[in-house]
């Protein structure tokens, strides 16, 4: 049994059994729990701000609004998290895994995918991506408007959505390509903990990814009065690169292969001066290291040395 | 006084409104503004459509940090670090980024010829080449082992 939910359309109650019911004091003791628990992690948190500074206080000499998600705080957060959040204001009983579920498709969206619903909808205003980035401010704020389509499933403890990733050509015509391009990401709640894996679509071989996050480390149980909803998330750069770094990177990465498409600036994709610049700061036994590695960094190492040759530099 | 400042806009359309002395760190931009003539004109916009939103707000961030870097130097203050192979603080906080956004950046500090910016990527990603095995280079930077098994050990010419 699954529930799909495509428009939000405000908070729905769902009937619950008599043995839900009686599940349910375990679990207002489980949340007095995480309270109490949450109110002692506070203080560290507190004390460890005060003494490390970080650096979006500069920033915020710079700026007022974060373009990412891991640069959000309390005060600001980016345009497109607003956006999406706006649209579940009546459905703050949502659960934490659920919210969390949200917050990677943030992050989704900031990694260069978007929900193939919407992308069929959408695809008209959506502007081409670069193979060698992926974030794309106006895109970004476009697809963050229109609610997350996903399947709920399991009683509520698993998420399904269906991503593709966006690149400098919308609609690539032969069938395998598109395939190419999709993948599902599923979240399943187990405990405290959301597992959430990044999959290729049928009928590709290719491996898929995944992460094991703590729901109560990023999405607090209690909300605060007359407070946005985002004053329930915390450690939001953690959370982004996490999900960049185990999730969302690695999956473009290999569909910019599968493509055969130039990858995301690389040590193997830099303009040539560049390697005379970075190989200056190596000496000679580094450069041959760096000549065992591949074919590509061979060729401009021995570049490098011939050059120093030349001019009589060691 | 306020000091003048200039728009830049992002290839995915975001408009940044930065200090003209930050600005100029790029040649790029500060070959565009004297060739446009748009220095004194606050409702300019600069394209630059090679940069997307993100790495530019990066880059504006390093850049309204280091404005004032030739003043200081040439009133005598030390700015750079004793050796050539390290880094700020502050700088070596600004590039602890993914691996990714790294490489973007590097990129496009060489495209808007940010000298600065670009040696301290280049400086980043030779630390973090420097001291490892032909295999862990590999492994950091996710890299195939295409040389012929003989050249590979030797590291000869191929």
């Amino acid at each position: 049994m699954s529930d799909t939910k495509s428009e939000i359309e405000g908070f729905i109650a769902i009937p619950t059994t008599s043995g839900e019911q009686q599940q349910q004091q375990p679990q207002q003791q489980q949340n007095e729990q995480q309270v109490v628990g949450t109110k002692d992690i506070k203080a560290p948190d507190q004390v460890g701000k005060k003494q490390r500074p970080r650096l979006i206080q500069e920033k915020s000499t710079q700026e007022t609004n974060p373009l990412i998600l891991e640069h959000a705080t309390l005060e600001w957060v980016p345009q497109h998290m607003d956006k999406l959040l706006n649209q579940y204001q009546e459905c703050r009983k949502m659960p934490a895994a659920e919210w969390l579920h949200l917050l990677t498709y943030l992050v989704a969206l900031e990694c260069g995918f978007v929900e193939e619903e919407t992308f069929a909808q959408k695809r008209h205003l959506i502007q081409p991506v670069p193979s060698f980035s992926s974030f794309h401010a106006q895109n970004v704020r476009i697809l963050s408007e229109q609610p997350a389509r996903y399947e709920v499933c399991f009683n509520d403890t698993v998420y399904i959505m269906r991503l593709r990733t966006l690149l400098d050509k919308h609609a690539p015509e032969e069938t395998s390509l598109v395939a190419a391009l999709q993948c599902r990401l599923m979240a399943v709640s187990l405990g405290d903990q959301l597992m959430i894996t990044l999959s290729p679509a049928p009928p590709s071989k290719e491996p898929g990814y995944s992460v094991s996050l703590s729901i109560g480390r990023y999405v607090l149980n209690i909300q605060a009065k007359n407070k946005p909803i985002y004053h329930r998330f915390r450690k939001l750069d953690e959370l982004s690169y996490q999900l960049k770094q185990h999730l969302f990177q690695p999956m473009r990465s290999q569909q910019l292969m599968q493509m055969e498409m130039k990858l995301q600036p690389s040590l193997l994709g830099l303009p040539d001066e560049l390697y005379f610049e970075i190989f200056r700061y190596l000496d000679k036994s580094q450069l041959n290291v760096v000549a065992r590695v591949n074919r590509h960094l061979h060729f401009y190492s021995k570049e490098v040395e011939r050059k120093r040759l030349k001019g009589g530099r060691s | 006084m306020d000091a003048p400042t200039i728009k830049l806009e992002s290839s995915d359309g975001v408009i940044f409104s930065t200090e003209v002395k930050a600005a100029k760190l790029s040649e790029t931009i500060k070959t565009m503004l004297e060739v446009s003539a748009v220095e004194n004109d606050e409702n300019a916009v600069v394209p630059l459509p090679k940069v997307n939103a993100f790495i530019l707000n990066k880059i504006l961030t390093w850049a309204y940090h280091h404005k004032d870097d030739d003043d200081q130097a040439a009133e005598g203050e030390e700015l750079t670090p004793q050796s050539p192979h390290d880094i700020s603080p502050w700088d070596a906080n600004f590039i602890n980024v993914d691996q990714p956004i790294l490489f973007e950046i590097t990129v496009a500090a060489n495209y808007l010829e940010i000298k600065g910016l670009e040696d301290l990527c280049c400086k980043t990603l030779a630390n973090m080449i420097r001291g490892k095995t032909p295999e862990e280079i590999r492994q950091t930077f996710n890299i195939e082992d295409d040389l012929p098994i003989d050249t590979a050990e030797l590291g000869e010419d191929l």
